[in-house]
């Protein structure tokens, strides 16, 4: 299982923090969301499908951003070499019909399927993976290149088969051939400027081609009618059915709740958690799942007050996830169990590091120096106990919730909603506390894309074991060593107060029921390929 | 003065104001704390870890590196050209934006211009028509009533009632005319009321001129004295009307096109704002600046028709 | 110094001798009896009375929220998410469980302040750049009068826009950004004063007697041409209220908690289909106090002229 996108390049970034917190993504969900169709019927083909998206990406490259808003899309037109079944997260044939890991487990061996091309009419081959891989390296590592990091390159056997090659093994790289960051494009597409591809200058070999893009505006996909390649377990083999998928920008969730309600759009993506109950049985349902991957949590610097571990973990104590959960979200969402959701590949239960406990909290901020004040607020040396939230702004609901929370214990937040440039900015410095950076994706790799100390390190975490637990998980070639890497990973991070793990993110779409077939991938991305309009 | 060269006077003043429309804007954004060179590499998207190099590279590509009087020139024959730059958010060319989004705007625009005009016509002429006391009272505080009313409000009670609830209406869209409806009539509320209240002041001094006496005395109806001789009083204050209109549809396109999640000059607006991306802020404010100027332009070469005292002086009489 | 003149310039309620009074030749008011029909008027009419009342009342908010309400603004109840309007919670509960009253008692100094730190710019603003042009003349009013010139021909909320893209967010740079664009309305109307003030005989007798301009300015010339601008203002405050809230509606204001008004409404926006008086509420009480305003104002303006 896989999703998308780790964060540092700032747009990748900026990404995740929205959408940890607006509304997290989903994954693989195990409650059979409808899936691939099934027991809907016989598809019919024709319609336009209105959705209505939560924000304009403004980027849609695939290889430069993950933001849902964008890979929702982008899914549609760009296909993978492999694809990741749902429901049991395996690895299958998609434009490579078969493949093979080499004995250290630092080799990746496709063959390509026969007939699959480009909406520019080029023949998706081996050349073309080189082309597409080769160019990816060249972005910066993070987020889709970060995939890639030890890439020695790609050799073109023949026009079907091809072999990449790293420094070490690499334990997350099948996984991530089945993301979209890692979908394979047109050569074409790389003679475009990296800003043009962003406008959706990429040309990919899906179901569906994208007709325009209007910022702020819409996004609409065509169907391209000679489509014959879908993943191994796709329902439906040829073209897709819709003729025509249009996007809509809706940034109110209020405004998109009512567009479903009103008939106006048939999804709305990003349903707020209040509005969920208004869709259950009249005409509409709720395609939710939890998204596996990094817990949205509030992610602290460790400069400044944070330096102090004794802070950090008053931190850690003074939220009340279930009360978190109860009070802002609906029961599509959990309180965080570990700093991984567990619907992630390598989860360990560790909700007895993550119990809420206002006393010990308190307690802790005492030893630490910090003495209630006036208002309620701790002070130090004269100093309040501040601590400055960014935010891309808009700001989600749950953040006044957590502010709220944090001042039971003496804690003054400041929320401070940014545009998201600046939040981009500011976050590069260093010039925040606390913000918020949950990352979805199905392989706990994203640990060490998030707290190694040598990458991008934003939360200027000490070099120590930690970097060790990380290194090893990525290289480990078989289950247990990764697993016993990746737990103790977790448990250093939770017992070093390094972030505070808040609640399960999930993503939540209301559908009308006229939509049949729909479902969302093993990385919670739509998949459109299987769906009709009834 | 004769009519031509009042005409190209006219028409100096509306360009020079354009320009200085654009002056303006140059320079309160290029005063701007911040460094517009790394904001836009971070947020184009794709381009973390930046190095000085890099910055100091892309920076002399665009010409920030040069004497702001040199950048200022460059930058203005760019404008007059229609070329604002690229839009720090998405990289897109600010003219092409602003030209996508123009059409939709000048829809809602237009059809509310429309019913201000008519909905305040007709309320001003009525309460200056109707004889019932009470009813003419009502009609009379209507407009101030309407000013008083913030426009988001309006939006949001017409989004939730007429369409949510109701379903009469789509709230959100850019197809057919039925979703112009409800973002038109929330524009137009505090121009019908701007309207109302003019025209109502217009017809109500007419009627109270000595003269209305005497036509009065001939026999001649309220009606007929509102229709032949107040309305055509009116034109005047009417049409200037018009421009102070065009100006508050403009500013009322960003509260409501961000209302009703309409795409339009008005949300890229509100975004650009919130994202400080300001070549894009600077584009609007020209565009708008230059359409403003145009309606009063046109306005200006109106008056004269209408009055013939203008003609002769040059000078408008009605302030 | 003497006092070129017979007529009294001792800065005070009394307005100065214009043409209008001379023409129709009537005598000031009584002092009791002016001060009787000014307080009289809000008497005559329910509606001005009930304008007078709203306005205290959001003042009172304004000064001591703690007065009309208990709860705090930015802490709710868990507990008591959702509550619509009730005896409990009279303008009901948001999604934190926190009282939309409390909220709009504690907006109203954000909302308050910014509205009269506008103002204040606006009018200071508008009145030395009056001043200037219309004593100067010449240079000076030329290039004052192209400034308002410019910044009258571009639409309001555009301006205001630019001044805060180059701001940034916050209650003040919003009053900022309202107050400056207002500046080129007040600098004229003041302009046009002095221009009328400038040829009253014990104006251009001060200047023939040498009286240097900082004396004249403050002494002679302020008093007597403040007046209309301060009508404009009290007619301004409304609409002031109005773009001030919509700025903060379309979030360039205070960050959240702060319960600015025009944030209330923009927060409750997501709830709009579930929870109506989230929105509802604290729009109704701009509304409310704008028309407050506006009537008030209007009913001054009117004795203004009438005395």
């Amino acid at each position: 299982m896989s999703t998308r996108t780790t964060g540092s390049r700032p747009r990748l970034r900026l990404a995740i923090a929205l959408l940890a917190v607006v509304l997290p993504v989903a994954a693989c969900s195990d409650e059979g969301t409808g899936v691939g169709g099934k027991g809907d019927g016989t598809p019919r083909d024709g319609g336009t499908l209105l959705v209505g998206s939560e924000a304009d990406p403004s980027c849609l490259d695939p290889q430069q951003t993950g933001q849902v808003s964008a890979v929702d899309i982008s899914r549609s037109v760009v296909d993978g070499l492999t694809y990741q079944d749902p429901k049991t997260g395996r690895i299958v044939p998609w434009l490579a019909k078969s493949f093979t890991t080499s004995a250290d487990g630092s080799a990746f061996t496709f063959v390509l399927r026969d007939g699959a091309t480009f909406s520019d009419g080029k023949p998706v081959d081996a050349a073309a993976v080189k082309t597409t891989f080769d160019n990816l390296v060249k972005l910066p590592a993070n987020g889709a290149p970060g995939y890639l990091i030890g890439y020695q390159g790609t050799t073109v056997t023949d026009a079907h088969r091809l072999t990449v090659k790293f420094d070490t093994a690499n334990a997350q790289f099948l996984q991530a051939t089945s993301t979209v960051g890692l979908g394979i494009l047109s050569p074409a597409t790389f003679t475009a400027s990296a800003a043009d591809r962003c406008r959706g200058k990429f040309i990919g070999s899906g179901p569906y081609v994208l007709d325009h893009y209007t910022t702020n505006q819409e996004v609409v996909l065509k169907k391209r009618k000679d489509y014959a390649w879908p993943s191994s377990i796709a329902t439906n083999k040829g073209a897709a059915h819709f003729d025509e998928v249009k996007f809509s920008f809706i940034p109110e969730g209020g405004a998109r709740t009512g567009a479903l309600t009103s008939g106006q759009v048939q999804i709305a993506k990003a349903l707020l958690p209040t509005d969920e109950a208004q869709f259950k049985g009249n005409g509409f349902r709720i395609l939710s799942a939890p998204g596996p991957g990094l817990v949205p949590p509030l992610s602290l610097n460790h400069k400044g007050i944070l330096a102090d571990y004794k802070v950090r973990a008053a931190l850690l104590k003074g939220i009340d996830r279930q009360g978190l959960v109860d009070s802002v979200f609906s029961s599509s969402y959990k309180p965080a169990t570990s700093v991984l959701s567990s619907v992630t590949p390598y989860y360990k239960d560790f909700s007895d590091k993550l119990r809420y406990d206002a006393e010990g909290a308190r307690a802790l901020l005492d030893s630490a120096g910090w003495k209630p004040g006036k208002d309620g607020i701790r002070v130090k040396n004269g100093r309040p106990l501040a601590l400055t939230w960014l935010i891309p702004a808009p700001m989600p609901p749950a953040d006044e919730a957590v502010q709220q929370q944090l001042r039971k214990i003496g804690v003054d937040v400041k929320l401070k909603p940014v545009a998201p440039p600046v939040y981009v900015e500011q976050q590069q410095k260093g010039q925040f506390d606390l913000t918020a950076v949950g990352v979805t994706r199905a392989d706990p790799d994203i640990l060490r894309n998030i707290f190694h100390s040598k990458g991008d390190n934003l939360w200027h975490l000490p070099a120590g074991r930690l970097d060790t637990y990380l290194e090893k998980q990525v290289s480990a070639t078989d289950e247990k060593s990764r697993q016993t890497a990746v737990t103790d990973a977790v448990e250093w991070i939770l017992d070093h107060a390094d972030t505070v793990p808040l609640y399960e993110g999930a993503q939540v779409h209301g559908v009308a029921d006229t939509v049949k077939g729909f479902g969302l991938d093993a990385s919670n991305r739509f998949d459109l390929h299987d769906a009709w309009l009834g | 003065m004769n009519t031509a060269l009042y005409a190209v006077t006219r028409t100096l003043r509306a360009l020079f104001v354009v320009w200085a429309a654009f002056t303006l804007t140059f320079a309160a954004l290029r005063l701007l704390p911040g460094d517009p060179v790394a904001l836009m590499l971070s947020g184009r998207g794709g381009f973390a870890g930046l190095t000085p190099e890099q910055i100091a590279r892309t920076r002399a590509e665009l010409g920030f590196d040069r004497p702001l009087i040199t950048q200022y020139g460059s930058a203005l024959a760019d404008a007059v050209h229609g070329d604002f730059g690229a839009s720090l958010q998405s990289g897109q060319p600010v003219s092409r934006m602003i030209a996508d989004a123009i059409p939709s705007t000048l829809q809602i625009g237009g059809l509310a211009l429309v019913l201000a005009l008519v909905i305040g016509i007709l309320i001003g002429v009525a309460a200056n028509l109707t004889a019932s006391p009470v009813l003419r009272q009502l009609l009379r505080s209507i407009p101030s009533f309407a000013v008083s009313l913030p426009s988001f409000w309006v939006g949001l009670i017409l989004i939730q009632l007429l369409s949510f609830q109701w379903h009469l209406f789509p709230s959100l869209g850019n197809s057919g005319v039925q979703s112009l409806i409800l973002p038109a009539c929330t524009m137009a509320i505090p121009g019908c009321a701007l309207v109302a209240q003019v025209l109502g002041k217009s017809l109500h001094t007419t009627l109270q001129e000595p003269y209305a006496d005497t036509v009065r005395a001939t026999g001649a109806g309220r009606a007929r004295l509102l229709f032949g001789h107040g309305l055509r009083n009116a034109a005047i204050p009417a049409v200037t009307v018009v421009g102070l209109l065009v100006g508050s549809l403009i500013g009322g396109a960003v509260v409501v096109e961000t209302v009703f999640s309409r795409p339009g000059m008005g949300r890229i607006t509100q975004s650009a704002v919130s994202a400080q991306d300001l070549p894009v802020v600077q584009g609007v404010v020209v565009v708008a600046a230059l359409a403003f100027a145009v309606v009063n332009l046109l306005i200006d070469l109106v008056y004269p028709v209408l009055d013939p005292r203008i003609r002769s002086t040059g000078q408008l009489v009605t302030t | 110094m003497t006092n070129p003149t017979k007529t009294p310039v001792a800065p005070g309620p009394a307005r100065e001798p214009g043409p209008a009074q001379d023409q129709d030749g009537r005598q000031p008011a009584r002092e009791p009896a002016r001060i009787r029909r000014t307080l009289g008027a809000p008497l005559r009419s329910p509606g001005v009375t009930l304008s007078v009342l709203v306005l205290l009342l959001v003042l009172g908010w304004a000064v001591v929220p703690e007065w009309f309400t208990g709860r705090s603004p930015l802490t709710g109840t868990p507990g008591e998410r959702f509550r619509p309007p009730g005896t409990e919670h009279l303008f009901g509960t948001d999604q934190l469980g926190r009282d939309i009253y409390a909220r709009v008692v504690h907006g109203a100094s954000l909302s308050l302040r910014a509205t009269v730190a506008a103002l204040l710019i606006a009018l200071v603003g508008g009145v030395v750049l009056g001043l200037v042009a219309g004593f100067f003349g010449r240079w000076a009013d030329a290039a004052i009068m192209r400034i308002v010139e410019i910044m009258l021909s571009v639409p309001p909320v555009l301006l205001s826009l630019t001044i805060i893209t180059a701001l940034g967010f916050g209650t003040g740079q919003v009053a900022i950004a309202i107050g400056v664009t207002s500046v080129a309305a007040f600098a004229r109307v003041m302009r046009a004063e002095v221009l009328r003030v400038r040829t009253a005989p014990y104006v251009e007798a001060a200047i023939l007697c040498g009286t240097r301009w900082w004396r004249i300015l403050p002494r002679y010339i302020l008093p007597a041409a403040i007046g209309p601008v301060l009508a404009l203002a009290a007619l301004d405050f409304g609409l002031v209220v109005l773009a001030i809230s919509s700025l903060s509606f379309l979030g360039y204001g205070e960050p959240p908690p702060a319960p600015e008004w025009g944030a209330l409404v923009a927060e409750g926006r997501n709830y709009l289909a579930t929870s109506w008086w989230l929105t509802t509420l604290p729009s109704l009480t701009v509304t409310v106090v704008v028309l407050a305003a506006n009537r008030l104002s209007r009913v001054l303006e009117a004795e203004g002229r009438n005395r």
